[in-house]
């Protein structure tokens, strides 16, 4: 079988030291891969140690200068546009790889078809990303970090490049995941290794985050509508044999930016376990009810979930199922509208503004 | 042992903060505020078996400039910003350490010294243990654009970016702040002293005239500047006319000394155009709201501001007390030591 070919770009404003351990790693753990190193209008110290590092590179290495700092996520896809390989690989220059992390992604990659692959992080700074469910070495998530990210060429081709003017985070990633996967690419988190990061540089007062924060939600809702929290309540006598529709459209639901807590009754969670329905995505959430009070805890959870996200739409299984604490529920079928519908109302836990 | 002394003799002492600047040095007193503003000259004098003995120092110095006789020079230790002489520049803190302490030979005071920001590791060590050897018990070294920036008054603990422009003798420091890190600077070799060297030059080649330094800086302060005001200024200057050997006096414009400074004030806002450039947008955009703050005695210079703001259009001000910025900043820190811990460099 032939090895895919693999770019790994590095954007890179000052810092030299940490940089210089950062891209030492990479060559000394990636073979075979080629480093694309972006200068984003960085000091002339970094610019020396660039440059003493780029001549041994030769073929294996591209050094792109900008002699403005244009933002990271221009910086990004100036890099990208000179990709012209399988596989691009975004890594910070606060980040240090370890032996077998490029395979670990690639492989991962290979075996989901996913466009898009992040590891896992560990460090105190590092980026909060959701854990995969125990066993698993991938699952398919919303949520990406730029601190490491795997890009497939071709479908870069088809979406394009990153939107530089989004706030080069949470929103930006969120709409470059949403926009990969209507061309019907994946987003996946990569485990069990964890790449070590040290705290990725942020700058700008925090009234500007913020309000740039807002600003690329809002263009995020006004495009692809606001992302919403569902709970389901099969009941206790849904078969799980009957549930595979559901739990696509679940699946799907999720894939474009919703999240899901399934509520289930002890045999039901052991049953989706054994079918992998536990790992199919980490926007899903299985919650076990208690064996004893089962719809006294239905009602607690689904209070205790009420109260942290304003807005959650209550589904039940099957006409004849009554959920427990929810006044008003919608119905499986009702579901897949509700999905595709772009409301502009948000749910509760995006309001939350930066610390 | 040693380090009890040290306790106890700190006890009577003073904290200093000292700006080490290529044409001054100022010394910030804790609790007394500046109490030394002197010339960075030093006088030496060459003995017989080749050691230099320290003759005067500062004001008095810098008055036997182009004066001393054959053993004797005066120096001056700081060049470019930088310390040329460390043994010479020993020499000096001592003599500034002793006299803010009224002349008391057991003092071990805790010592903040400015230094140019990328001053590389072997200058800070070299900094560092000239203090030591000069009396200090514990000293910490903070960049100058920090210092000033501080001294300005800017937020320089919050996120939000702010942009410094130290303008001193020797150098030109451009550095943008956020939490109390320098997130990049920028420095030009170019400052007041060359201002006052390209005066000299113009006069001398349009006027066939020949100029001290001092008459040099007297035109600059008075009506030097960097960008067209309402009015064209005048002076008289006296110097010696080159051909016939004899005292002259003419009278410069302030079109004319502007015309001298091009090259200079051009060093020095290419290099805050760059700076601007180098900077990530995030911070940039703060820097657009609150403004370019300049410091140093070049900010001083007529309408430098106002050719700030028309080239970067940016706002652009002038610190409050633009020629004390560095000292007095190195002097807040000395009242919050974890302030100090914090934006201290390590050497």
């Amino acid at each position: 079988m032939i090895s895919p070919i693999i770019d790994i770009l590095v954007p890179v404003w000052n810092n030299p030291f940490e940089t210089r351990a950062c891209l030492a790693a990479i060559l000394a753990h990636s073979p075979g891969a080629r480093l694309i190193i972006v200068d984003n209008g960085s000091s002339r110290e970094t610019e020396l140690m660039l440059e003493e590092f780029s001549e041994s590179l030769g073929d294996q290495g591209l050094f792109i200068k900008s002699e403005r700092n244009v933002g990271q996520v221009a910086a990004i896809n100036l890099g990208l546009g000179r990709s012209d390989s399988d596989y691009a690989v975004i890594v910070l220059p606060h980040v240090t790889v370890q032996a077998g992390w490029l395979e670990a992604l690639v492989s991962v990659a290979e075996s989901t078809g996913a466009g898009i692959v992040s590891p896992l992080f560990s460090g105190a700074d590092a980026p909060d990303l959701p854990n995969l469910a125990p066993g698993c070495t991938s699952m398919e998530s919303f949520t990406v970090s730029f601190t490491t990210l795997l890009l497939r060429a071709e479908m870069r081709i088809v979406a394009g490049g990153f939107d530089e003017h989004l706030d080069g985070n949470e929103w930006c990633l969120k709409e470059y995941v949403r926009r990969v996967a209507a061309h019907g690419y994946r987003s996946c988190i990569a485990g069990p290794l964890r790449l070590s990061c040290s705290a990725g540089q942020q700058f700008g007062s925090v009234q500007r985050r913020n309000e740039m924060m807002q600003n690329s939600r809002s263009a995020y809702i006004s495009g692809w509508g606001a992302p919403r929290h569902y709970c389901f309540y099969f009941g206790k006598g849904a078969d799980t044999g009957s549930l595979g529709d559901t739990v696509a459209a679940i699946l799907d639901g999720a894939r474009e930016g919703h999240s899901f807590t399934l509520l289930l009754h002890r045999h039901q969670y052991s049953e989706f376990r054994k079918l992998g329905w536990n790992a199919l995505h980490t926007g899903i959430a299985l919650q076990q009810l208690s064996l004893l009070f089962p719809l006294r805890d239905v009602q607690r959870k689904i209070a205790a979930l009420e109260s942290a996200l304003p807005g959650l739409i209550a589904v039940k299984w099957g006409s004849c199922v009554t959920f427990p604490g929810v006044d008003a529920a919608i119905s499986q079928g009702e579901l897949p509208s509700s999905i595709s519908a772009r409301t502009t109302a948000v749910a509760g836990h995006l309001q939350e503004a930066l610390p | 042992m040693l380090k009890m002394f040290d306790y106890l003799f700190g006890m009577f002492s003073n904290d200093l903060a000292i700006d080490l600047g290529t044409a001054n040095t100022l010394v910030y007193l804790k609790g007394k505020g500046i109490v030394v503003r002197e010339p960075s000259v030093v006088a030496v004098q060459k003995m017989p078996n080749g050691q230099q003995k320290v003759l005067k120092v500062g004001m008095e110095a810098k008055q036997m400039l182009g004066r001393t006789p054959g053993s004797i020079t005066a120096i001056r230790p700081m060049k470019d910003g930088v310390i040329a002489d460390f043994d010479i520049t020993e020499e000096m803190l001592r003599y500034f350490i002793h006299k803010v302490h009224n002349r008391k030979t057991l003092v071990r005071p805790r010592i903040v010294i400015c230094v140019p920001s990328g001053i590389t590791q072997v200058e800070k060590r070299a900094v560092k243990e000239s203090a030591e050897s000069a009396g200090a018990r514990e000293v910490y070294l903070i960049e100058e654009p920090m210092a000033a920036a501080i001294g300005a008054g800017l937020p320089i603990t919050e996120a939000s970016g702010n942009m410094i422009v130290d303008i001193g003798g020797g150098t030109t420091e451009v550095a943008v702040i956020s939490l109390a890190g320098i997130v990049y600077a920028q420095s030009t070799r170019m400052g007041g002293d060359k201002m006052d060297e390209a005066i000299v030059k113009y006069i001398r080649k349009k006027y066939n005239l020949q100029i001290g330094e001092r008459w040099a800086e007297k035109i600059k302060i008075e009506i030097g500047e960097a960008y067209p005001g309402p009015e064209t200024l005048e002076m008289e200057v006296k110097g010696r006319d080159l051909v016939s050997g004899i005292p002259k006096t003419i009278k410069v414009n302030s079109d004319e000394i502007r015309e001298s400074l091009k090259e200079a004030v051009n060093a020095i806002v290419d290099t805050v155009r760059i700076c601007l450039e180098k900077t990530p947008p995030e911070l940039a955009a703060d820097i657009v709201d609150q403004g370019i703050f300049l410091a140093g005695g070049g900010a001083l210079l007529r309408n430098l501001d106002l050719l700030l703001r028309e080239v970067t259009k940016v706002p652009v001000l002038i610190a409050e007390n633009p020629l004390d910025c560095v000292c007095l900043g190195s002097g807040a820190v000395l009242d919050e030591l974890d302030l100090l811990r914090r934006v201290a460099i390590s050497s």
